[in-house]
Formats: C-alpha cells, structure tokens, sequence
C-alpha cells in the first residue's frame, strides 16, 4: 500500500511515478531449491524530497526472515535501483505457495540512520510453484546432456576487444550432468555486455513460465585478482525487459549480481507467443578478461 | 481546401471515440517482479573429471588442487 502524500517511493515495477504501480509478483518453483529457500530481490527507490536522504530497505511477513538494507544516500529527485542479496528466507513449502509480502523503505536524513523521516510500504506477491505437481506441462527442457547448446545462441552487445574462447555443452559447472551450457569469451574494453538467448514459442495456456537456472562469473588471475564486476543481469523478450536484477553500470569495484554461483530466475510469460528470450549482463572490465555464463536444467512450464 | 480523405478520416475518428472508452497508457505486459533465488543451499557433490572445484567459490568443496580453472564440481540441493 502506498501513501502519495509520502515523498519517497520504492517500486519492483520499471515504471516510474506518478503513473501508478501495477501488481507484481516474484514468481520462483520449488524444484530442486535448497531448504530454506533464500530470495534475493531488486527494487527501484525514489527521492521526491527537497534534500538527500539515506534510505533503509527491509520486509516483513509471518512465514519469512527479511535482513535489512542501508541504501545509502540518494539525492534530492534522484531515483536508483538496489540489489539486495539473500533478503529474505523461508522454510521451503511442500506445496504451491502465494503469499504477500510488505516491503519498507525509510528514509533518515543523517548517514547513522538514527532520525527518521519517512516512512513508505509495499506489498508484492511472492508465488512459489512446484512444476512437478502434476498441474504443469514441461513444455521445454534444455539440459544440454546430449552435448549441444539444444537452439541457444550468443551475442556480445557491446564493448571493445570482445572474443568467444567457446560456447558448447561443458562439464566444468552443471546442475544435471554431464553437461550444462557454457560461454567463454573475452573482452578489453569497459563496459562490456554479452548475452544467451533462444526464439520461444509459449503453448496456448494461460499461464506460462520461463525457469532459468543460470550460473556468472568473470576471470580472476592466479593471485585472485578480481578483473572485472557483474553490474546487471536482464531477462529480456525481445526488447522488453521482464526483469532486472543488480545496479546501473559503474565503476566501483563491487558486483551487483551474484558471481560464481547458482541462481534460479522466474518469469511469467505471454501465451502463444514467439520471441526471442535473453538473459543480458551488463559488466565493469578492469583488466583484460574473460566472462562466463552456464545455464543448465532451463524449462518453459505451462498449464491452463 | 477539404479533401475527402480528410473528411473519411475524421468520421471513422469520432465514431471510434463514440464507441470506445478512453484509457490510460497500455501497461506493459510484465507481471514479474525482479528477484532471484539461491541454488547453492547444499552441495550434491560427485566426483566428476577427477576433481572437484577450484578452490575458493561458494559453495565450492575443496579436495586437491587442480591443474587449471576447469576443476569441476556439482552444484545440488
């Protein structure tokens, strides 16, 4: 629920105030996720006030643990995007789950967080679906155990220098073995963004999901030198952006997306439809590099 | 002057706008919020290539050294 006399604002949706927020809903399927179930989550944060105020993002619900978040200071008029790594956790349910969560964003105008000046709140779904059920059809399976990349493509969308070292079926990090999907490439200049997609077409059923198991990592050098960050991940289809995860591109030495590490990434559908779907990430270049993406076990899940 | 194409035009327009109510900018067909979820709770490890993982890693369970970065390992719940 929001209040409009409020001057700051905390979105999941892309679109900006005033037009109001559309629902939304963290969707996630409970196939072969640890227990507890831990979700990471990104919001857009806005600053109407007449002077720059440092923002605290947290949550609640009875099922969940929430951990919070200092923002940091965001400008007068600005607005920023903000990652929050393993925000909250669950038992994981032994069934299909909806539920609401409330999250908040205050806002103090000292950088110790201890006065207060605004208070804002709101709700999001979070829909936790078990796709072996019985209800869902498994339209699509890629698991890459035949030792092709089974219809996915590659594109290196910008920077400098940017090369493929592979893109094949691979061994080296999979979920279901032998073999998952891998990219290596390699760039030199700053910022580089890159890409995994394959054309879709979704059956005729009203509900239709995309389940990406994906894994991101950029080189270190043998000392552990890091060589470069993770700023963005997007979930496109075609040019839409379903989802977006991490930060806008900068400079400083911190990765907004998770490296070196499993994640699950959940994405509604539109119903007999073709597109083209993307995962996109967006990185900070140090040094020459190179860049990894795997993706293994990826579905397109269905039912009426 | 009035052309007739003019004229066409602006028929077909009021009738749409007698027949049709006027809405606000079409919402993008997106109902996903942006999150992730955490695949690394445990790990379903099974020797695979001789080795397991590079040694630093979340997750990652370290065995022996491996010859280069393309140590392997499973990540499972």
């Amino acid at each position: 629920m929001s209040d409009m006399s409020v001057p700051i604002d905390l979105r999941f949706s892309l679109i900006d105030p005033p037009t109001p927020e559309p629902p939304r809903t963290i969707y996630d399927d409970l196939v072969n996720m640890p227990d507890p179930i831990k979700m990471s989550l990104t919001v857009r944060i806005f600053n109407y006030d007449d002077v720059g105020l440092y923002m605290r993002v947290d949550a609640y619900n009875s099922a969940w643990t929430f951990n919070s978040y200092n923002a940091g200071l965001l400008g007068s008029g600005l607005n920023m995007y903000y990652s929050m790594d393993r925000m909250g956790q669950r038992a994981k349910p032994p069934s299909e789950t909806t539920e609401v969560i409330t999250v908040r964003l205050r806002a103090y105008t000292d950088a110790g967080y201890t006065i207060l000046k605004w208070t804002f709140t709101r709700s999001v779904t979070i829909t936790l679906i078990k796709s072996d059920d019985g209800s869902w059809t498994q339209d699509m399976l890629n698991d890459f155990d035949d030792g092709t990349t089974q219809g996915w493509s590659y594109t290196f969308e910008y920077g400098s220098g940017m090369g493929t070292g592979w893109f094949k079926a691979y061994t080296d990090y999979v979920l279901s073995p032998p073999y998952s999907l891998n990219l290596k490439g390699y760039g030199s200049g700053d910022p580089c963004g890159w890409s995994i997609w394959k054309s879709i077409t979704t059956p005729n059923r009203e509900n239709v999901f995309a389940i990406f198991d994906i894994r991101w990592a950029r080189s270190t050098v043998a000392g552990g030198e890091l060589m470069g960050y993770l700023k963005r991940m997007e979930i496109r289809k075609d040019s839409d952006v379903l989802l977006y995860v991490g930060r806008a591109h900068d400079d400083v030495a911190v990765d907004y997306v998770p490296n070196h590490r499993w994640i699950r990434v959940v994405v509604k559908l539109p119903k007999n439809s073709t597109f083209t779907l993307k995962a996109f990430m967006d990185a900070h270049r140090i040094a020459g590099w190179f860049l990894y993406t795997w993706l293994d076990d990826f579905k397109i899940i269905s039912r009426a | 002057m009035i052309y007739l194409s003019q004229l066409n035009y602006h028929v077909i327009r009021t009738k749409h706008l007698d027949l049709h109510e006027i809405h606000e900018p079409p919402i993008p067909m997106n109902p996903s919020a942006s999150s992730y979820f955490d695949l690394v709770g445990a790990i379903w490890s099974q020797m695979y290539g001789g080795y397991f993982d590079r040694k630093t890693g979340e997750g990652a369970l370290f065995v022996e050294a491996p010859p280069s970065n393309q140590g392997a390992y499973f990540d499972r719940v």
